[in-house]
């Protein structure tokens, strides 16, 4: 019985949430409000890799509202940029999401894990890019890490798929013209075909053109 | 007691892991703007936060009381100390894009007038100065009624000063590309020293003579405003026509719309600070966003304008400058043809405007919940991008608008300081 005790209080204390005091709340409120000279306050002891109760960082909180000065000034702090709220989501995934270009290149600058999974689907940060069109994100994205532009998902699908999916065309013409694969399919046998059509792409638009130039078939 | 032991452990390990609430639709509705349409959608009638969809709210409340065309008219006093130096006296006027173009305008115009150098520049309460105004970081910025205070303002002029020539190059070049505007190759002034003066002091007699800036129109404005969804500029032009009480009064005798269809705090949407420690927003029903975006458009057509001269195109943005609209909710059925304004705010994401579809045009507003953290506004984009999309396909799909942005530039020819001839100040901004 003891040990049970004693092993569930650990874990309590492992996994439970942590209390933030005043003057933590503080900076976490002032990176998201990109109030810079309330940063530069902080003293030099001050824990930057501190997050709140839903695992959002002080990185996390000044991406997510836009803050590009703040994000530059905590870039320079010993923060983690690779840190994952409860969600699961990184600073770069929250960028890409706003389809924020400057923070992005901050980020990939600073060196932000691109090979980072998210979700079930275990996807990489290019299918993000994928689902807002976020074009020149993701061209520095592959910039530096050329290969992610085939690798696939858990459920085999690729970018270029979510990029279709997402009705994000002109991005993947970009993608294909770049060497997209455009004939695989997803574990359960959806070819790029199937996507094509279940957005309607029709018939001798650049969309099928390009797919179709490329070796796929419907 | 074993199980009772394992039992919560386990609870409180998976409590500790993912744990993303689902964001889900508060508010809903749409109109098609054809004879005989009712607004359709799920509750309609329930005020929310709705965020910056406000600034919508704010943007047709100037237009109406100042007119599309309206300009903001900033006093610069002047007084001549000596040979080459003089002191001069801003009365600002809360022009909403008071910042480091519109001075270095200014400079360049002073210059004109063989002026270079000053003793002393003091400025006052209106004159709501912020150095890079325009950029997505000071957009999406938490600011108080009051903001910048008087001494923020003076570290903002100090740093322009010093760095006067920053960016001067691309402010030329922009001002020739969108209106033809020739600017001086080179700008410079040096000032001793700078602080604030408020109104109540200022005494026009000891000026030697008055000229004025007056700002691009409105319209060029609250476009920008929407663009990026600039807190300061919506603020400053909500709180310039009165504020929370004068906008109340206005929209019940405007629209006949209560504090049940809308309670504004700031012209922005952002959260509003109380004494108590407590947060308020805005707030309105989804029926209440439609209801101005019908009459924002019937109003603009007075001035031979539309929605888009006012608000965000998906896909068309000036280049180099996308919206957040554009940002969020571009793709290929929604491209250049919906016309929105985003909102994020940490209990709510919302978006309202109007679409343009095979089947004519649709007024929408959407208002999903949020838990303030970056996961849930995430989570609550991705819905609205869903709604969206089928609300085009419920219509026939999209209908392009032919529309071309235009950048902006907070001023243009007609901005030329100008004299003064009568005592009466012609500023405006209450």
């Amino acid at each position: 019985m003891k040990w049970f005790v004693m092993v569930s209080l650990s874990l309590i204390s492992a996994f439970g949430q942590a209390k933030i005091s005043t003057a933590q709340k503080r900076a976490l409120d002032a990176a998201a409000e990109g109030k810079i000279e309330d940063l530069r306050r902080l003293p030099k002891s001050f824990n930057w890799t501190l997050s709140d109760s839903n695992g959002e960082s002080l990185l996390i909180k000044a991406v997510s509202t836009g803050q590009s000065e703040a994000v530059a000034f905590l870039l320079k702090k010993k923060v983690k940029i690779n840190h994952v709220d409860k969600a699961g989501n990184s600073a770069l995934l929250y960028a890409v999401s706003n389809n924020d270009t400057p923070i992005a290149a901050q980020l990939i600058g600073a060196g932000a894990d691109l090979t980072l999974k998210y979700g079930k689907k275990k996807e990489h940060i290019l299918f993000e890019a994928a689902r807002v069109g976020a074009r020149e994100i993701a061209d520095q994205i592959l910039a530096k890490s050329p290969s992610l532009l085939n690798e696939l998902n858990a459920d085999g699908e690729s970018p270029l798929m979510a990029a279709i999916a997402g009705a994000q065309t002109q991005l993947a013409l970009h993608w294909i013209q770049k060497g997209a694969s455009v004939s695989h399919k997803t574990r359960d046998g959806k070819s790029m075909a199937d996507y094509a059509r279940s957005q309607d792409v029709k018939d001798g638009s650049p969309l099928a053109q390009a797919l179709l130039s490329q070796g796929e078939t419907k | 007691m074993k199980k009772t032991v394992l039992g919560l452990t386990a609870a409180v390990m998976l409590s500790g892991s993912v744990a993303i609430a689902a964001s889900e639709m508060r508010a809903g509705c749409y109109l098609q703007d054809k004879e005989g349409e009712q607004l359709q959608g799920v509750n309609v009638d329930k005020r929310y936060e709705i965020a910056s969809v406000s600034k919508v709210m704010t943007a047709y409340w100037a237009t109406k009381k100042l007119g599309l065309n309206a300009r903001y008219s900033t006093a610069v006093y002047l007084r001549k100390v000596e040979d080459g130096l003089y002191d001069a006296h801003i009365k600002g006027s809360r022009d909403p894009y008071t910042g480091r173009e519109m001075f270095q305008f200014l400079t360049a115009e002073l210059n004109r007038r063989g002026i270079t150098k000053l003793r002393n520049l003091t400025y006052d309460e209106k004159f709501k100065f912020i150095d890079q105004v325009r950029s997505n970081h000071i957009a999406a910025s938490h600011f108080t009624l009051s903001s910048p205070t008087e001494d923020l303002v003076m570290r903002q002029i100090r740093s322009v000063v010093s760095s006067i020539s920053t960016g001067y190059p691309q402010l030329v070049a922009r001002a020739k590309s969108v209106h033809n505007l020739t600017l001086p190759a080179a700008i410079r002034l040096n000032i001793s020293d700078i602080h604030f003066m408020s109104s109540s002091q200022l005494d026009e007699s000891a000026y030697d003579e008055t000229v004025i800036y007056r700002s691009a129109p409105l319209g060029a404005a609250l476009k920008e405003m929407n663009r990026n969804s600039n807190n300061h500029a919506a603020n400053q032009i909500f709180e310039s026509l009165g504020g929370a009480d004068a906008f109340a009064k206005f929209i019940k005798a405007d629209l006949g719309l209560e504090e049940k269809d809308i309670r504004f705090v700031n012209g922005s949407g952002d959260r509003l600070d109380l004494e108590d420690g407590k947060s308020v927003y805005n707030e309105a029903t989804c029926r209440t966003i439609v209801k101005v975006v019908v009459a924002f458009r019937n109003e603009l057509r007075k001035y031979d304008a539309f929605l888009q001269d006012v608000m965000a195109v998906a896909g068309q943005d000036p280049e180099g400058e996308r919206s957040t609209v554009s940002a969020l909710y571009n793709n290929d059925e929604t491209g250049d043809a919906l016309i929105a304004k985003t909102g994020t705010v940490n209990p709510s994401i919302t978006l309202g405007g109007m679409i343009n579809t095979e089947e004519g045009r649709i007024y929408f507003g959407y208002i999903y919940s949020a838990e303030g953290t970056a996961a849930s506004w995430r989570d609550a984009r991705g819905k609205i991008r869903t709604q969206v999309v089928k609300l085009f396909q419920k219509f026939g799909g999209r209908s392009t608008i032919d529309y071309k942005a235009t950048r902006f530039v907070p001023f243009d020819g007609d901005s030329r300081l100008q004299k003064l001839e009568s005592r009466t100040a012609e500023t405006s901004g209450r």
